[in-house]
């Protein structure tokens, strides 16, 4: 019973810190995109390449927030059914 | 809204690896002997979904980049973050959910676009050409 309760709320645990790893990249498109928005200022001629490098940029950096997102969910409806399984 | 050409260009590749990684992952869960109704369904659907989160993406970086105050395109770009998380997330509980769905064929296609990014980068798809831009001046502005 307390075999169990510990895997549980380690998934918990585990789950709310792997969530953290979406806050990063929420800040770093925030602050990709205020300089592209600058650079577009500076020099208009480049708005596509800009366009281009930023969305792709963009992209990579979401992927970070996708994998917490994935780790966070396989940790509260995959993880507690296959540990506790293991426990018996 | 007009969709820039840099935008559907983008979304065009992204389009095509992720249908070729999909292809691919279902040719694995095949030879694996895990291949199913509900596994193609995931694969697929979750192919779509990666590829309209780039989408997402794109509309918004053309907005953003379209002569908007650098604050407001600042918090743009975090709120649509913010719905296309959980867009991704929704899809996700669903997936693993509901039976019908294999988890692991809707989860590994939402992984896709950054591989495709990857294999544009590494086989030179996406290196930029030298002297496209202007020169900057010592303010950081482009030389008339």
């Amino acid at each position: 019973m307390l075999d169990k309760a510990i895997v549980l709320a380690g998934c918990a645990i585990g789950a709310g810190l792997a969530l953290i790893a979406g806050i990063g990249p929420g800040i770093g498109e925030g602050y990709a995109v205020g300089q592209a928005c600058s650079a577009i200022g500076r020099q208009p001629e480049c708005k596509g390449d800009v366009t281009s490098t930023m969305l792709l940029g963009c992209a990579i950096a979401e992927t970070t927030g996708i994998y917490g997102f994935v780790t966070g969910l396989l940790l509260i409806f995959v993880a507690p059914g296959m540990f506790t399984g293991m426990l018996g | 809204m007009k969709i820039a050409p840099a935008v559907k260009k983008e979304t065009g590749h992204i389009a095509l690896g992720t249908a070729v990684g999909v292809a691919v992952m279902l040719v694995v869960f095949a030879v694996l002997g895990y291949f199913s109704a509900g596994v193609a369904v995931s694969g697929i659907l979750g192919g779509a979904i990666a590829v309209g989160n780039f989408f997402l993406l794109g509309l918004t970086v053309q907005k953003v980049a379209d002569g908007q105050p650098e604050d407001r395109a600042r918090k743009w770009m975090q709120f649509s973050y913010n719905m296309r998380m959980l867009l991704m997330v929704v899809w996700l509980i669903v997936a693993l959910a509901v039976p019908f769905f294999n988890w692991v064929a809707a989860l590994v296609p939402l992984l896709m676009p950054r591989l495709t990014i990857g294999v544009m980068q590494a086989t030179g798809m996406y290196h930029k050409e030298k002297g496209d831009t202007l020169p900057l001046n010592e303010g950081g502005n482009a030389k008339e």
